[in-house]
């Protein structure tokens, strides 16, 4: 095991045979959403291998929550998540807290509109540092039909996914419970505007 | 907004499976995608099943788990060890319990490793072969791609009492269970 005094950076196993080694460095993309490399990109594809479905949400007020990591500080401007076929009825919420739970930045909650287009909501201007975090989204009621994953649940809380009941508009805690549903919703944060 | 310049490193998934990024990631997609109900483990009673991952940041792990199919049962017990296979840290013996949900067991009381950026393995053991039903990836003749992803395999363990040092062989079996270690303090899975 490499020590702290060892590492490298880029190269935590220290410099091989005097060659020096670029750090490496990814930068986060302009949006963040479940699909990306620093959120279930990997777990979706390797453990469920599906693609999102549009569905009614599983239970009114309910949050789901999953985690995403940051490598570079990012600019959130926007949160958003994709509509399906059904539009109109209920609205919908998506946030970014703290992994110990604490709101960042949400949408404050908005009327579902716009049959299958991705939805976007102005947030305050947040930068947000690197580190862990989740990702939430909020529906108040059952009868919109948003796009989500839909793996067992199972196989949702071993990529990490979580819920938290009676949470629209998204609280200024979210205090993480066992997922119950089949439900992953697409949702994500943008540091640009997608469509507006 | 100014953009500060970021990091240089990824920081770990708070729930690490075979899954994640930096571990085997989507590669798994060529085996299969998770069984979600009766697979009971698929190799000998007694075996130890291994898939390595890297870290980029120091990072605590506080829990191993696995998920149960839809009759928990037998004895499971998870664990990290080094590139050497030298064994860190493992959640003992632990029964199985609650079906089609995960199931977390803390590690040793004042062992949560904080383990600096390098290459690891995570492992799982069983200890039944036909008592207690598993998620787990399954493919028939997927040996040599589980190998090829760099898992191994220690037949004849002893649960709660695993060797110091892992004596690693290559997989026979034909599915790797889903399970993995927790580094986030706040909730587990």
């Amino acid at each position: 095991m490499p020590s702290s005094a060892t590492r490298h950076l880029g190269n935590p196993r220290g410099p091989i045979q005097g060659l020096a080694f670029p750090p490496s460095y990814r930068p986060d993309a302009v949006l963040v959403g479940t699909w990306s490399w620093q959120a279930l990109a990997d777990d979706i594809t390797g453990i469920s291998n599906t693609g999102p479905g549009a569905a009614a949400w599983p239970i009114a007020n309910l949050a789901i929550a999953y985690p995403f990591e940051l490598t570079d500080y990012f600019p959130c401007r926007k949160v958003w998540w994709v509509n399906g076929a059904t539009v109109g009825t209920d609205s919908a919420d998506v946030g970014v807290f703290t992994e110990a739970g604490a709101r960042l930045v949400s949408g404050g909650g908005t009327l579902i509109a716009g049959a299958s287009i991705v939805q976007e909501v102005d947030v305050t201007d947040t930068l947000l540092t690197p580190g862990r975090y989740w990702c939430a989204m909020s529906v108040s009621g059952t009868t919109a039909t948003p796009q989500r994953w839909q793996p067992s649940v199972g196989q949702a809380r071993a990529m990490g996914v979580a819920q938290m009941a009676t949470a629209y508009p998204l609280p200024s805690t979210f205090t993480p419970a066992a997922l119950a549903s089949t439900a992953v919703p697409l949702c994500g944060i943008a540091s640009r505007t997608l469509v507006a | 907004m100014s953009r500060p310049v970021g990091t240089r490193a990824i920081a770990t998934p708070p729930v690490l499976t075979a899954a994640s990024r930096c571990a085997l990631g989507s590669a798994l997609r060529m085996v299969s995608s998770v069984g979600t109900g009766a697979s009971p483990w698929s190799d000998a009673a007694n075996a130890l099943l291994a898939f390595p991952f890297v870290l980029e940041r120091d990072t605590t792990f506080y829990k191993g788990f696995w998920v149960n199919g839809s009759a928990a049962g037998g004895n499971s017990e998870v664990g990290i060890w080094d590139e050497s296979y030298n064994k860190l840290v493992t959640t003992g013996s632990v029964v199985g319990s609650g079906n089609s949900v995960p199931q977390a067991a803390a590690f040793a009381a004042g062992a949560t490793p904080r383990l600096p950026p390098g290459r690891y393995y995570a492992g799982m053991a069983h200890s039944a072969t036909t008592t207690g039903q598993l998620f787990r990836w399954s493919n028939t003749g997927a040996n040599a791609l589980y190998q090829a992803f760099g898992c191994w395999r220690q037949a004849g363990i002893t649960l709660g009492s695993l060797a110091a040092t892992a004596t690693p062989g290559a997989m026979t079996n034909i599915g790797f269970p889903l399970f993995g270690l927790i580094s986030r303090s706040v909730f587990d899975v």
